[in-house]
């Protein structure tokens, strides 16, 4: 399903601006630094599980979306994560056995993860109310595809800004943006802080193409450039965030939480 | 379950605090029963108007069924009750699909319930289907359906579809049990537990359901085990569904194939193919070129070669000669090249539908009697008794 973006339940239910979210959540203050470690420990579990990114994304936006509708310590937030990664091998036609899942979740944390398969189960249900069975998630992936063509990404500026938009799943960003916009914000986050990866242009392609980009993108009326200009503030506090996160005392937070 | 240990305990603790949404809904009776569940004709009170919820079977626990004794005392030592199983791949999808489509011509949701470890999803009622309508007079009546209502469901079925289609979902399983009309006449496509993105999938749409569409409105590239497989099926379906809102019974009435438990790959169903090429002629290589590589090729040249019997067929339905729009609508839908079948958005520009008098919303439009309503069987536990939950399925 990816017909009408505007026309979605991600549009209509699921996007918020930054002052819905604070009011949402005024009650969980460590919420950022405990959703990209679980966001962390998400993408290791997807990777364990060889999960397509694709899949590990719109677990890590289901994720998002149950933190503002659950309080951290109403269920173990290890059996969330795990869930989330579940459903979203399911609503992406990619299903994986509920054991195997929690087989490996088990693995990758011990002592925290349930280790019976019916609490996935039982969560999942939960989940969905929560959820409001709204499963389908438009990614950035698609938009980039598409500018990309247009603006001339290398190979590696493709790659790096493909990656931003990962990373972009472990923060707001998804609850804050439409898909275009954080495209073309994971662009820009590639061409101004990784000029290495240009591929060798000469300073006059460089410039050639700077040129079409303020052009073109000054042209476009349906991109919000208040919003542009809003997504890679947010891009730019997630990096420094993931810089500064001390793993480990979240960890022992998360624990206490259980 | 209620134990320290139970990881959403103060969670559920919360959840239980809140309103049963069920319980505004007074039951009034079952509509019918499937292999995904129930569907229940009930009276929303809060908005004052009758709809019908599908309750979803909750898969069976495979495992507690087949594991020996010394497993499950070790397994089961925290829990008595019955153990949490997933929600089937179905339910999922329909939950999902449903949530995000909205056409005039495709069911509605009004809204989901998960409550008491069952799935349930609120629609509009519907008053009709149009296999009631065509068993009604293929038993009752004995007499062909007005063509202004065959036009009319026709055109909104194709308008739900090419819906669906611009949206990147097949449906998969068409059929006149799944075609709901309102009492007005509207038309809506129902029973989206097949229907699927085949935008950009993660893996062949083959690979995760290997047997789709009931047998009867199954396309030929289907019936030859092709694994990519398009929009195109559907409108074969539309094609079987037209053709028996003409002649009143369906036209491949196959007898299926029974796939034997744990068998690997998919079973030929001779008898259906032998009952399609009876009528549409045995498919050559030069109108469906790519039929060579289809994995049950082999199997179809094998057979007995038929010559194509679609003009006696329809005249049989009592189709004169001046009906050759209809003809030509038909012939296009089981064009046996799924590349150059008809899609839903082109059959609404075919001459059939700027020939024949219709109305585009409602079918029973110049249908002088009415349709009796649906039979609701009355449900064995009194509503009383759905104080708490719907009766089990």
């Amino acid at each position: 399903m990816s017909g009408d973006y505007l026309e979605s339940t991600q549009h209509k239910y699921w996007t918020f601006t930054k002052n819905e979210l604070i009011n949402i959540r005024k009650l969980d203050a460590p919420y950022a630094r405990i959703r990209l470690f679980l966001g962390e420990q998400l993408n290791l579990l997807g990777l364990k599980l060889n999960c397509r990114q694709r899949v590990v994304s719109t677990a890590q936006v289901f994720l998002s979306r149950t933190f503002l509708k659950i309080r951290l310590e109403d269920m173990n937030l290890y059996l969330v994560t795990a869930t989330c990664l579940y459903m979203a091998s399911r609503a992406e036609e990619q299903q994986l056995h509920a054991r195997i899942v929690v087989r490996e979740a088990a693995k990758l944390w011990p002592r925290m993860m349930p280790t019976e398969t019916s609490y996935l189960a039982e969560c999942e249900f939960y989940l969905l109310e929560e959820l409001r069975t709204c499963l389908v998630i438009y990614h950035a992936y698609n938009p980039l595809i598409r500018i990309s063509k247009e603006y001339d990404l290398t190979p590696d500026e493709f790659q790096a800004a493909w990656e931003a938009i990962n990373d972009a799943s472990l923060c707001d960003i998804p609850l804050l943006f439409s898909p275009k916009v954080i495209a073309f914000a994971a662009m820009f986050m590639v061409l101004i802080l990784r000029p290495e990866l240009d591929g060798g242009r000469t300073p006059l392609a460089i410039k050639n193409r700077l040129d079409i980009l303020s052009v073109s993108i000054g042209r476009r009326s349906t991109l919000d450039l208040t919003q542009l200009a809003y997504c890679i503030q947010e891009f730019l506090s997630l990096y420094s965030l993931m810089e500064s996160i001390n793993r480990r005392s979240v960890a022992n937070e998360i624990e206490q939480l259980l | 379950m209620e134990s320290l240990d139970d990881p959403m305990r103060r969670y559920k603790a919360r959840r239980s605090r809140r309103a049963d949404p069920l319980q505004g809904y007074d039951l009034l009776g079952y509509i019918a029963a499937g292999t995904y569940g129930r569907v229940y004709k009930a009276l929303d009170r809060r908005h004052g108007k009758v709809v019908a919820i599908k309750k979803f079977r909750t898969e069976r626990d495979e495992r507690s069924n087949s594991t020996t004794a010394t497993a499950s005392k070790t397994t089961d030592t925290t829990s008595t009750n019955i153990a949490w199983t997933g929600l089937s791949q179905s339910a999922y999808r329909e939950l999902a699909l449903c949530r995000e489509l909205r056409n005039p011509h495709i069911v509605s949701l009004v809204a989901t319930i998960l409550r008491h470890k069952s799935v349930y999803i609120v629609f509009d009622y519907y008053e009709h289907d149009l296999l009631q309508l065509i068993q009604f007079h293929g038993s009752q009546k004995r007499q062909r359906l007005p063509s202004a209502l065959i036009a009319s469901c026709l055109y909104q079925v194709c308008e739900g579809v090419s819906y669906l289609h611009a949206n990147y979902v097949l449906h998969r399983d068409l059929k006149p049990a799944n075609i709901m009309i309102t009492a007005q006449g509207s038309v809506k496509i129902g029973d989206l537990g097949l229907a699927r993105s085949f935008r950009q999938p993660l893996q062949s749409l083959f690979t995760s359901d290997r047997v789709v569409v009931t047998v009867w409105y199954r396309s030929m590239e289907l019936l030859l085990g092709c694994r990519h497989y398009t929009p195109a099926i559907d409108m074969w379906s539309i094609g079987c569904i037209f053709a028996e809102m003409i002649s009143l019974r369906p036209i491949f009435k196959g007898e299926e194939t029974p796939v034997l438990p744990g068998a690997r790959g998919s079973v030929f169903q001779k008898d259906q193919v032998d009952k399609v090429i009876k009528i549409l002629g045995t498919p050559t290589l030069a109108e469906w070129p790519s039929m060579r590589a289809a994995p049950e090729y082999p199997s179809l040249a094998s057979m007995r070669h038929h010559r194509r019997t679609l003009n006696e067929w329809h005249r049989r339905c009592g189709m004169g000669p001046e009906a050759t729009d209809s003809l030509d609508l038909l012939g296009r839908l089981f064009d046996y090249d799924p590349d150059s079948r008809i899609s839903a958005l082109d059959c609404l520009k075919h001459p059939y539908f700027i020939n024949t008098e219709f109305d585009k919303q409602n079918c029973f439009k110049h249908v002088d009697y009415v349709y009796p309503s649906r039979r609701i069987t009355a449900v064995d536990v009194p509503l009383a008794g759905q104080k708490r939950k719907l009766p089990e399925v």
